[in-house]
C-alpha cells in the first residue's frame, strides 16, 4: 500500500548501542524564573506545644459534631435520620469542614467584602446575612502531600479579610492531626476547617489563636488601602537553578 | 517546595537576567493591576505581554508562576478574587484517587484542572531539582 508508512530510519548514532548513548548525558543548570511573591513561605509559624494544645482544644469544641455524625451514620431508617438532622448541634453553624465548604465560605466572605467597598455601603448589612463569618482557618497542611492543595489559602485568607488590622488567621496544623480530627470528627475529609470567632465555648481556644502572628502578603495591601497612591511594591527578580541533564551532541563539523 | 540541595558547581552567573528582570517587572504590574477593578484589562495585557516576551526571549517560568495566570483570557488568578477552587469527585464511588483540583477563572470561566488524588506526595521537577546557589 501506498499509504503505509515507511518505518523510521535509525539515527546515525556516534557510539555502539543505544544504552551508551543514553548513558552520556551531562549535568547542566538551567535558570527558571520564580514567583516573585513566594507564598510558601509565608505561613506564620506556629510552635510545636501550641500547635498540639490548638489541636486538643480544637477536638473539645469539635466533639458535639463527631457526635452528630456518628447519630446519623448508625440511623437505620430515613425518619430517624430527619430527627436527628432536625437538631443540628450549635456548634455546626459556626463551623466549615473540608476543602470546598472552607474555601466557598472564604470566597464569599471576599466577594462580600468587595461589593461592599465598591458600593460604600455601612458594614452592617454583611452581619445581617446568615452566611458564616470565619475568623480562623485551619490547614493540615503536613498531611496534605502536594502543595497545590494548600498553596491557595495564604492569599485566600488574606482576600477574605475585613481590614488590615483583623485579619484571618491561618493556623497550619501539625503533621497527623487529620487522622485526629476524623477521628472525633467521624467524616473522612478533615484536613481544613474554619470557625467563627462567636462560640461561648470556644474562648480559651480563641485566645491562643489571637496571639499567633498575622499572614503578611504586602504586595495585597494595596486591597485594604485602595485610595492610598503610593502602593509601589516591588520585589526583585527571584531566579532559580534547576539541576537537570542533557545529551552530549557532537559538534558537527562545517562544510563549505 | 522541596529542600534546596546546595551546589557548588551551579553556575554564579546567569545569561539574560534583563530579560527575567523584565518578566518579573511585567507580571509583578499586571498582579498589582489585577486587584483593582478599573484596571482589568490593562493587567490582562500585562500578563499576555509576560507570556510573550518569555517565549520571544525562550526564558523558562517556573510553573508556580504560570499556574497564577488563566490560560485562556490571561487573568490573574488571585484565590477569593479572581478564581475559585474546589476540589471535584465525579466518580461514582467517590474514589480518593480521582480527586481532582479545579481552579476556575472567574472571568472567563476556564478552568484548571489537577488531578491530585492520582499522586498524593506529587511533587514538582522544579521543587525536587532547585538549587542555591
Amino acid at each position: 500500500m501506498s499509504n503505509e508508512k515507511k518505518p523510521n530510519k535509525p539515527k546515525a548514532l556516534t557510539s555502539g548501542s543505544l544504552k551508551a548513548t543514553e548513558s552520556k548525558r551531562r549535568q547542566v543548570f538551567k535558570p527558571i524564573l520564580e514567583n516573585p511573591y513566594t507564598i510558601s513561605k509565608k505561613w506564620p509559624f506556629i510552635e510545636q506545644s501550641t500547635a498540639r494544645t490548638i489541636l486538643e482544644l480544637l477536638e473539645s469544641v469539635l466533639s458535639p459534631v463527631g457526635n452528630h455524625n456518628e447519630a446519623l451514620q448508625s440511623a437505620k431508617s430515613e425518619s430517624e435520620r430527619n430527627q436527628i438532622r432536625s437538631n443540628v448541634p450549635k456548634v455546626l453553624r459556626e463551623v466549615t469542614i473540608g476543602f470546598n465548604s472552607t474555601t466557598n465560605a472564604l470566597e464569599n466572605q471576599s466577594q462580600m467584602r468587595r461589593r461592599i467597598s465598591q458600593t460604600k455601603k455601612p458594614k452592617q448589612d454583611s452581619k445581617n446575612t446568615d452566611r458564616k463569618n470565619i475568623r480562623f482557618v485551619f490547614v493540615a497542611k503536613a498531611d496534605m502531600g502536594s502543595s497545590v492543595l494548600s498553596s491557595s489559602f495564604p492569599v485566600l485568607t488574606y482576600t477574605a479579610s475585613d481590614s488590615k488590622k483583623d485579619l484571618i488567621k491561618l493556623i497550619a496544623l501539625p503533621r497527623g492531626s487529620t487522622t485526629t480530627l476524623s477521628r472525633t470528627l467521624k467524616c473522612e475529609d478533615c484536613s481544613v476547617l474554619g470557625l467563627t470567632s462567636n462560640m461561648e465555648e470556644a474562648k480559651p481556644l480563641y485566645e491562643i489563636l489571637e496571639k499567633i502572628e498575622d499572614l503578611e502578603l504586602p504586595w495585597l495591601d494595596y486591597l485594604f488601602e485602595p485610595h492610598c497612591s503610593t502602593y509601589t511594591y516591588f520585589e526583585k527578580p527571584s531566579i532559580q537553578m534547576v539541576q537537570t541533564s542533557a545529551p552530549i551532541i557532537k559538534k558537527q563539523t562545517k562544510t563549505t | 517546595m522541596g529542600a534546596q540541595k546546595q551546589n557548588s558547581k551551579a553556575p554564579k552567573s546567569i545569561p539574560q537576567v534583563d530579560g527575567y528582570a523584565r518578566i518579573s517587572y511585567l507580571y509583578q504590574a499586571s498582579t498589582q493591576f489585577s486587584l483593582d477593578e478599573k484596571y482589568q484589562i490593562l493587567s490582562r495585557a500585562l500578563a499576555r505581554n509576560m507570556s510573550l516576551v518569555a517565549k520571544k526571549t525562550v526564558l523558562r517560568l517556573s510553573p508556580h508562576m504560570k499556574r497564577t495566570i488563566c490560560k485562556n483570557c490571561n487573568t490573574v488568578l488571585n484565590p477569593g478574587l479572581s478564581m475559585s477552587s474546589r476540589i471535584e469527585n465525579k466518580s461514582r464511588r467517590k474514589a480518593p484517587h480521582n480527586d481532582v483540583l479545579v481552579y476556575e477563572c472567574n472571568h472567563c470561566k476556564a478552568e484548571k484542572r489537577f488531578p491530585i488524588g492520582k499522586n498524593r506526595e506529587h511533587e514538582l521537577y522544579v521543587d525536587k531539582h532547585a538549587v542555591t546557589r
